[in-house]
């Protein structure tokens, strides 16, 4: 009945017309709603045991580690290894059609010969694909439009002119005439946030929010009569979503600072850090947020993907946002208004006691860190983290790759609590109506984090990874494990598929390369 | 202050390839050093074909002249404990192969270079500094990779030699249809054409009944430029020396 109900709301869904072509991927997520949920059917629950591999491209620079998402229009794949180089390939047979490498403009001595000088984080999420460009972030946090033909560097932007660079990984995000990108380095202690839109035509800023009010502006009153708020965090380091109807471009934010698990010269909210703001994407200017663990002292950064999902609620079809957050809880949320719906755990959580009618949660003060060590759950990496998770509108489950595990926090850092729980990494799925877990894959081996991300289709298939790189093919509707491969090299990316002349394909990064697969 | 000094050959690199002194006392380092394992032309031997590496052909001299003082761990290539002052003369020498442009500028009126460039329809096929076309090799860093006589020769005769990656190629389906192009990649299973129109075509060898690989070049023989225009155009993309952050796609990864 449940499932009927969710199906005939299907084709409500807010999807921008840019994303209608099914055979395309063409944002981080695939499209503006953040779903994952790809509408090919030709692998089918049915099939896709007979799925093989087609081609595999390695890439020979190794990067710190491949954490993007290849994007594919019209048959030709784009991706970047690290924040400093860029691929197109043929997507139906794994050849080069041109690579562009970026040359840090600040060079630090890396130590390894073999590599490039870099400044900042060398991880990166991929790309973003407008007419006949790409863009990306890099290491350097320096934005590039590269002709997407022939990989030409068209122009640069400096996310951080005149600022300490800690590197730019998230994939940017198209918006209309304007590319959207946020930054990094909120535990750095140096960093107020800002969200960037740039001009797609020439990479000139268009606008700059800051995730921060300075004195003066709105809930500045959330942050101390100090200076704090200048380095407090908050950072913007994945990819937002966007509602055309309401004209709302939604972006997480990260954990506020300067000290993580300190938050003695914070006291307050300290807004906007770990919540989620709806911006107009022609001005930056906010017009709702929600925050899901006000003034944090966990390190539970909410960079998770604000996932749109048009659905029945309680009875009433509603313009929903979901997010699965690092705290361990799924919230729901109205995204028109951005009001609170409901939060519900899908990991291990101890530290919330309550939450308000309002949707505001009331920590423990026992799960405050302290001398003596707060023992609270989740862990440091959180119930699931940036790796993104998807959700499929028939079966009206969301996928996430959780963790439980159990943390000993000190103001000085925290630890992992081996003796109250032994960490535990699964993929679940997750109801949509109820909150409840409908299945669950518990991960056997290492569970050093695993940050692999997840992708459904229409076909009646979620897939996921282990942190060891296994690449897995489940049942939808009841995760069914029906295909497995192994990559042979940590997987800390997301699965996507696409379609070319009539052949749906799934792709995945790992470790230094990407893995194509297709039925025979 | 040691790296000060150091770095301060990285600073003049441009220069380097140009010293003659410098790079005689290269070559004579590279044939009793190097050759033995990267050949004698630096194509290749038991170490790796120097014009594919493209920390040698594009990436910044410190990362060349701290490969071969540091070396690169658990290979052949072992570290070279000579003084820095020859390490960074076998780089001269290395670069005035990879890297044969530089050298002194080519007199002549670049502001007028630019503009038969553009009067010429250069950039229709070519992208300088981010804009132009795409069916021809983008030419902003032409002043690195090719010395001025050779940037006159491609202008004059670009059938001469064809840039790789750029072999011009008519392509008939098995449809009938047909379509041409330069080659941007291939092997035994699949062609990657990009079109005239800035297109890609991503062909199967089953598909195609013909395959015609021409000799000539896509590019028209410019005819009509005074010697002095000429001249000009030679002296403005002499001057292109942005970094070298592309390379053909056969270098490195295969
Ligand atoms: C004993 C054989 C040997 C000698 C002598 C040697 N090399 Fe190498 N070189 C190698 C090998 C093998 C590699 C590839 C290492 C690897 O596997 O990454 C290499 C790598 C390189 C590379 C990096 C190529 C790339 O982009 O990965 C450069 C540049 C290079 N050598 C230059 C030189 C120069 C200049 C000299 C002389 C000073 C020299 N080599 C001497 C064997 C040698
Ligand atoms: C119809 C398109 C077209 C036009 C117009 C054109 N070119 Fe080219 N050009 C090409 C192609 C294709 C190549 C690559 C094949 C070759 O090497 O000849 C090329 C190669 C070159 C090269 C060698 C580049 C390299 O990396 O090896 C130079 C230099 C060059 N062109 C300069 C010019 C100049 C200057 C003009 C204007 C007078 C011009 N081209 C006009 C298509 C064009």
């Amino acid at each position: 009945m449940l499932f009927l109900a969710l199906t005939l709301t299907l084709s409500a869904q807010t999807i921008d017309p840019r994303y209608a072509n099914p055979n395309d991927w063409l944002t981080y997520d695939r499209d503006n709603t953040g779903r994952r949920f790809s509408p090919l059917a030709q692998i089918t629950r049915a099939n896709v045991a007979q799925m093989k591999a087609e081609w595999v491209f390695q890439i020979t620079r190794l990067p710190t580690r491949s954490e993007a998402t290849p994007l594919v229009r019209d048959g030709i794949m784009y991706f970047t290894v690290g924040g400093e180089e860029a691929y197109a390939l043929d997507a139906r047979t794994g050849r080069v059609l041109w690579n562009y490498l970026h040359k840090p403009a600040v060079s630090t001595e890396s130590g390894d010969p073999s590599q490039p000088p870099r400044q900042g984080a060398n991880w990166n999420r991929g790309m973003a694909i407008s007419g006949t460009r790409v863009f990306m972030a890099t290491s350097d946090c320096r934005l590039l439009g590269i002709d997407a033909r022939n990989g030409s560097l068209v122009w640069q932007s400096n996310v951080r002119e005149g600022l300490p660079c800690f590197g730019t990984t998230g994939a940017p995000l198209i918006l209309g005439s304007r590319v959207l990108l946020g930054e990094r380095g909120g535990d750095t202690g140096q960093l107020r946030g800002h969200l960037d839109a740039y001009e797609v035509e020439t990479g000139k800023l268009s606008w700059r929010w800051f995730t921060i009010p300075a004195p003066g502006e709105p809930h500045a009153d959330s942050w101390p009569a100090t200076d704090v708020w200048k380095v407090g965090g908050a950072a913007t380091w994945t990819s937002g979503t966007h509602d055309p109807d309401l004209n709302l471009v939604y972006w997480p934010t990260g954990n506020p600072g300067p000290k993580d698990f300190d938050g003695s010269d914070r006291k307050g909210d300290n807004l906007f850090s770990n919540s989620v703001v709806a911006l107009r994407p022609a001005s930056g200017e906010r017009v709702w947020h929600y925050q899901f663990t006000p003034h944090d002292v966990w390190d539970w950064d909410s960079n998770e993907t604000p996932v749109l999902i048009d659905a029945l609620w309680q009875g009433t079809p509603r313009k929903l946002l979901v997010q699965a957050n690092r705290n361990g809880y799924l919230y729901v949320v109205d995204r028109t208004s951005g009001r609170f719906l409901r939060a519900t755990p899908f990991a291990k959580a101890t530290w919330a006691k309550e939450f308000t009618s309002e949707g505001r949660a009331i920590p423990r003060a026992t799960a405050i860190p302290n001398a003596k060590g707060a023992r609270v759950c989740p862990d440091v990496h959180g119930g699931t983290n940036w790796q993104p998770p998807a959700y499929n509108p028939q079966t009206g489950l969301m996928y996430l790759t959780a963790r439980d595990s159990c943390g000993i926090y000190f103001p000085t850092g925290p630890t992992i609590d081996l003796e109250t729980q032994q960490p535990q990494q699964y993929f679940r799925a997750v109801e949509l109506a109820t909150g409840k877990v409908r299945w669950e894959y518990a991960f056997e081996g290492v569970q050093e984090v695993n940050h692999a991300g997840a992708m459904t289709t229409a076909g009646g298939l979620v897939f996921f990874s282990s942190r060891e790189g296994q690449f897995l093919a489940a049942d939808a509707g009841t995760g069914k494990v029906l295909w497995h491969f192994n990559t042979g090299g940590a997987i800390r990316a997301g699965p996507m598929t696409y379609s070319v002349r009539g052949k749906q394909y799934v792709a995945i990064m790992s470790k230094a390369a990407v893995f194509t697969f297709a039925l025979p | 202050m040691r790296f000060l000094l150091a770095l301060l050959p990285a600073i003049l690199w441009g220069q380097l390839p140009s010293d003659p002194a410098a790079i005689a006392k290269g070559e004579v380092l590279y044939r009793n050093t190097c050759a033995g394992c990267h050949g004698p032309n630096l194509r290749g031997g038991e170490g790796p074909n120097l014009f594919h590496s493209r920390m040698v052909v594009g990436g910044p001299p410190r990362n060349f002249f701290s490969l071969l003082s540091k070396g690169r761990p658990n290979t052949e290539m072992i570290p070279f404990r000579l003084p820095e002052e020859q390490l960074w003369q076998i780089v001269a020498y290395v670069y005035s192969h990879t890297r044969p442009g530089l050298g002194p500028p080519v007199p002549g009126d670049v502001a007028a270079g630019e503009h038969v460039f553009e009067q010429a329809g250069c950039r229709g096929c070519h992208m300088v500094s981010g804009k132009g076309g795409v069916l021809g090799p983008d030419l902003s860093s032409l002043g690195l990779r090719m010395p001025a006589e050779k940037i006159r020769e491609s202008i004059v005769n670009p059938s001469a030699e064809i840039a790789e990656g750029y072999s011009a190629v008519r392509i008939t389906l098995r449809t009938g249809q047909s379509m041409g192009g330069t080659l941007r990649n291939h092997d035994n299973f699949s062609y990657q054409v990009l079109r005239q129109d800035g297109e890609y075509a991503l062909i199967d060898h089953a598909e195609a009944s013909k395959i015609e690989r021409l000799s000539h070049s896509l590019m028209p023989a410019t005819t009509g430029l005074s010697p002095e225009q000429l001249q000009n155009l030679v002296a403005f993309l002499h001057r292109q020396r942005a970094p070298i952050l592309k390379f053909p796609v056969t270098f490195f990864n295969y």
